[in-house]
């Protein structure tokens, strides 16, 4: 038995045309690039991978980011997988839809407001997930949940999706 | 991120790495404040205030080009969202322009020939021009080859802020901070205008493609148990 984990680069997120994190690049010192969420707006990105080796079982997606500039409040991620099996499935790839997102809050440790917290969703809505299907992830920031008590941006830095092979 | 002009002394220029009489420029753009009135995206000039080759929003919100001596190649943009405007240039200055919203096809214009083109440029300038039909809004992903792309090649740059073609790259400022460093490795380095730029969202697009990826499926399960081979098996000591 193995956890497979597989990452999702900021730099390579897709977005539909609108309501989409905008694209940063930071760092003095090493280059930081990263999706910021808006704190008014709930704005989501997508990546494509391939659920290789999946077994059973959640799957879980990290999310790591940071403040851009708040040094307290809470943040609401969310997350949303889509799987088609291919060559099995008939659902029509361009009008595909999400299963129902899961959710965290993750509240900002606070003393430094770009320092980087970890949140960690446990998706139990699978959209009927198996081994070798292309899986599309969204990631999304609830700014209009209540519970989304952070002013400013929420950067994402890295994202992993991970769960086991049996 | 994009870069966002909002006044008449907010633009980049510079007077080195400037394109040959062949080349290929684009950009993202994004309309924030409707001038009702010509403004400049980029613009190329020679012999001091001379411009040519360059594209402009006129206030229908068309994309028209100047060559030097009169607007060419018009294609209709769009008052609202961002919108993708390339122009390449080839030999004997026959050039073609392509405009497209942020999704879909691009829309190009015939091949029409721009006379400017045979002028060595000697300065480039993005945001505003020596006329002040300055732009107001935000350009992201501004690239510049010093050879004519081909459409495909186009629509593809369009879709990330990295450059996907890097044989002569001329200069690339993404824009995704309000700086003035060229990100081709050339050192093509912009210089402000008098006001500072600032940053707003940015086109719907990635830094850069997906990586490509390495899958190295494990075996499944344990190993298979078979008998081991002869000189493993332990042999039984003789007796005596």
């Amino acid at each position: 038995m193995a956890t497979v984990t597989q990452t999702l680069d900021p730099g390579s997120a897709q977005f539909l045309t609108t309501a989409f994190p905008a694209l940063v690049r930071g760092g003095t010192n090493i280059p930081v690039l990263g999706l910021a969420y808006d704190a008014a707006t709930s704005e989501a990105a997508f990546w494509l991978i391939r659920a290789v080796n999946y077994g059973t079982g959640n799957v879980t997606v990290h999310v790591d980011w940071y403040a851009d500039t708040a040094t307290t409040g809470d943040v609401v991620w969310q997350a949303q997988l889509a799987a088609i099996t291919a060559d099995t499935d008939t659902q029509d790839v361009e009008t595909k839809a999400l299963a129902t997102l899961n959710t965290v809050t993750d509240t900002h440790l606070g003393t430094v407001g770009q320092r980087l917290h970890r949140a960690i969703i446990t998706m139990t809505n699978l959209d009927a997930l198996a081994a070798d299907d292309d899986l599309w992830v969204r990631i999304a920031r609830d700014a209009a949940n209540a519970a989304d008590t952070m002013a400013g941006d929420a950067v994402l830095a890295l994202a992993t999706v991970s769960y086991s092979d049996v | 991120m994009a870069v966002r002009f909002d006044a008449t002394t907010d633009r980049y220029e510079t007077t080195t790495g400037l394109p040959p009489t062949v080349y290929t420029a684009m950009c993202w753009y994004y309309i924030s404040v409707d001038r009702n009135a010509y403004s400049l995206l980029w613009e190329l000039q020679y012999n001091g205030r001379t411009v040519i080759n360059s594209p402009y929003i006129t206030a229908s919100k068309a994309i028209e080009v100047w060559d030097g001596n009169q607007f060419k190649m018009t294609l209709q943009g769009a008052t609202v969202g961002w919108q993708r405007l390339a122009l390449a240039v080839g030999t004997g200055g026959d050039a073609t322009l392509y405009h497209g919203t942020a999704t879909g096809a691009l829309a190009l214009s015939s091949t029409t020939t721009l006379i400017g083109s045979a002028a060595t440029v000697d300065k480039l300038m993005i945001g505003n021009d020596p006329l002040d039909q300055w732009f107001n809004g935000r350009v992201a992903a501004y690239k510049m080859w010093n050879a004519t792309l081909t459409q495909a090649e186009i629509e593809r740059e369009f879709e990330t802020y990295q450059p996907a073609r890097t044989a002569n790259l001329l200069r690339w400022h993404p824009f995704i901070n309000a700086e003035l460093v060229d990100y081709s490795g050339n050192g093509n380095t912009l210089t402000a205008g008098s006001t500072a730029t600032a940053t707003e969202d940015g086109p719907p697009i990635p830094w850069r493609p997906a990586r490509p990826w390495l899958i190295h499926v494990p075996a499944v399960g344990p190993p298979a148990v078979e008998d081991p081979p002869m000189y493993l098996r332990r042999v039984a000591p003789a007796r005596r």
